[in-house]
């Protein structure tokens, strides 16, 4: 496994993929910050850049992981994680982990901009710290997903455009959930399908929106950015992690005894 | 070593192997021969786990591929057509990444790794980005790969296509130098390679073994028929009639007339020593003969009449 990772985490850096993500995150966390700074030192809040920075994860994770195995299948390289007396399952926790080091490194301007807060006297909050581990455990759960669309494909654009989608669509769940909600509320009004009374149209509008939002991870880890540990948000991301990486080793044992 | 029993593999509804057993020995240097789309590849992968059988059974030093596969594929070393290449690697970093991979204690793998760049002749390329490599030293790169861990089993799949003459016989004699300490298998569509290398071959045609024996045995096979080629001066109404009298000549074909000289196939049935006959025969009409040689039976009359479709 650390054989994977390692190559794999390298590979970003022998390529300008990992330089461009981690200058192009610097930039976009300085531009923030220097903002911040430039108003007041007492508005300096590193959390709210961690979770600006949240909103760049639909562009830089696809960007990350298009290339875990859809570059392999392109070269042929594959053959090698097939044929080598070691399993399936360490090469695809040893990518993950490559792609989650390299996100947590692109972390560097942040760590950064902390110090420049403390020299200048500033106040750095438990909200921080917490958006930070809400940030890695977010990108966890977006890399496992990034992972997967790699393993589907053997090309990296497409691997790229579908993960970006789906980043998309988790990003817009929250809205996405309300006027899904409202729709629901204004259909039943409208048709009076079933006789319902206004309060009981109003909870099945509610409790499709709570249902769809309950999948929202953004939602879900927003009590960390708050500097509040819950252990149910946590719970969420890793399981779901977890249910990506190893359909990721399915999808690819499967081509092993594919028939076709 | 090898034990392959039954092995069936089907794409769809396409049955790319029909049931092939075989088993490779010790030491041996085993071809695999046959057309394009024969079913070479698709043993090879299944042999060394890349791909699994619809049914069937492949053990190597008595693991099963697929019930022990880190076992088994401790023993084997393989180089697929296309070497899987980390073009953005050097040629140490990758070999160093594959002894990792399969698992070479650290106090040795960088004498291992040293060893073994000495032995296919890229230690003058160690630090050059494989990117940067030509498609001959690429290739050395990717049997490189298959020694790290020293396996005993070397599967190499069609390991000179695309060389230039002299990168092919360099690999051919490097790959004759590891049989001293490698069970080989090897698979080409170039029968005369096949023949330089190998000491038995596995015909495949259509998913099945159409002939599995030693390739001196093989090429014995069609000793039956015999072929001279002979030039001579004269014309060929001349020369057709005494050469069609000697006894054990079964053709005359004409192959060329080209200012006055006949380029002539004898085909006898390799029963009689006709040469003497040829001789006298010319003499006696006042023809003189300008070339005479004899063409043996290659591999790939064999692999030709085997592997044709009945008519």
């Amino acid at each position: 496994m650390f054989a994977v990772f390692k190559r794999e985490f390298l590979s970003y850096f022998r390529t300008p993929v990992g330089w461009v993500a981690i200058c192009l995150l610097g930039v976009i966390g300085g531009y923030y910050f220097t903002g911040m700074l430039t108003s007041d030192l007492a508005y300096v809040n590193i959390s709210l850049e961690v979770a600006f920075l949240r909103s760049f994860f639909v562009v830089l994770i696809p960007i990350i992981t298009m290339r875990l195995f859809a570059e392999e299948k392109r070269n042929g390289t594959d053959v090698l994680l097939y044929t080598m007396p070691f399993s399936m399952r360490d090469a695809v926790i040893g990518k993950f982990l490559a792609a989650l080091a390299l996100q947590v490194l692109m972390l560097i301007s942040l760590f950064s901009h902390m110090i420049i807060t403390v020299i200048l006297s500033g106040y750095i909050s438990s909200a921080t710290w917490g958006a930070i581990f809400g940030y890695i455990v977010l990108a966890a759960l977006f890399i496992s997903i990034g992972m997967l669309a790699s393993a589907m494909t053997e090309n990296q654009i497409m691997s790229a455009v579908v993960c970006f989608v789906i980043l998309l669509f988790l990003s817009m769940l929250s809205s996405i959930a309300s006027s899904i909600s409202s729709i629901i509320k204004a259909v039943l009004k409208f048709t009076k399908l079933f006789g319902l009374s206004d309060a009981a149209i109003y909870s099945a509008g509610e409790n499709t929106r709570a249902f769809i939002s309950w999948f929202d991870p953004y939602a879900r880890t927003e009590c960390f950015t708050s500097g509040v540990f819950k252990v149910v948000p946590l719970i969420f991301c890793l399981s779901f992690t977890a249910v990506f990486i190893y359909i990721t080793f399915r999808v690819l044992e499967k081509k092993r005894w594919s028939q076709s | 070593m090898i034990e392959v029993s039954d092995l069936v593999k089907f794409y769809g509804d396409k049955r790319a192997l029909g049931g092939i057993s075989f088993t490779v020995n010790q030491g041996e240097i085993l071809g695999l021969l046959g057309p394009n789309g024969a079913g070479k590849t698709t043993t090879m992968n299944i042999i060394t786990g890349y791909i699994s059988a619809t049914s069937g059974k492949v053990s190597i030093n008595g693991y099963d591929i697929l019930e022990q596969p880190e076992m088994a594929k401790k023993n084997v070393g393989y180089l697929p057509e296309l070497p899987p290449l980390f073009l953005d690697m050097t040629v140490y970093e990758y070999l160093e990444y594959v002894s990792e991979l399969k698992k070479v204690p650290k106090d040795v793998k960088k004498k291992h790794i040293s060893e073994i760049m000495k032995m296919v002749h890229i230690g003058n390329v160690s630090g050059r980005l494989i990117h940067n490599l030509s498609k001959g030293y690429r290739q050395r790169v990717g049997i490189a790969q298959t020694l790290i861990g020293n396996p005993e089993v070397i599967i190499l799949d069609e390991p000179t296509v695309g060389l230039d003459p002299n990168q092919v016989i360099e690999i051919r004699k490097l790959i004759a130098s590891l049989s001293k300490k490698h069970t080989i298998i090897f698979s080409s569509h170039i029968l005369s390679e096949v023949q330089a290398v190998c000491d038995r071959v596995i015909i495949i045609n259509n998913g099945k073994i159409v002939a599995d024996a030693p390739t001196m045995e093989l090429s014995a096979q069609m000793e039956g028929n015999t072929h001279y080629l002979i030039t001579v001066e004269g014309a060929f109404a001349d020369v057709q009639m005494p050469l069609r009298a000697i006894p054990g000549i079964k053709t005359v074909t004409l192959l060329q007339e080209k200012n006055g000289y006949l380029q002539l196939d004898l085909m006898t049935n390799g029963d009689t020593d006709v040469r003497k006959s040829i001789f006298f025969a010319m003499a006696k009409i006042h023809v003189p003969i300008i070339e005479f040689r004899s063409v043996a039976p290659s591999l790939e009359d064999v692999f030709t009449s085997i592997t044709a479709p009945k008519k």
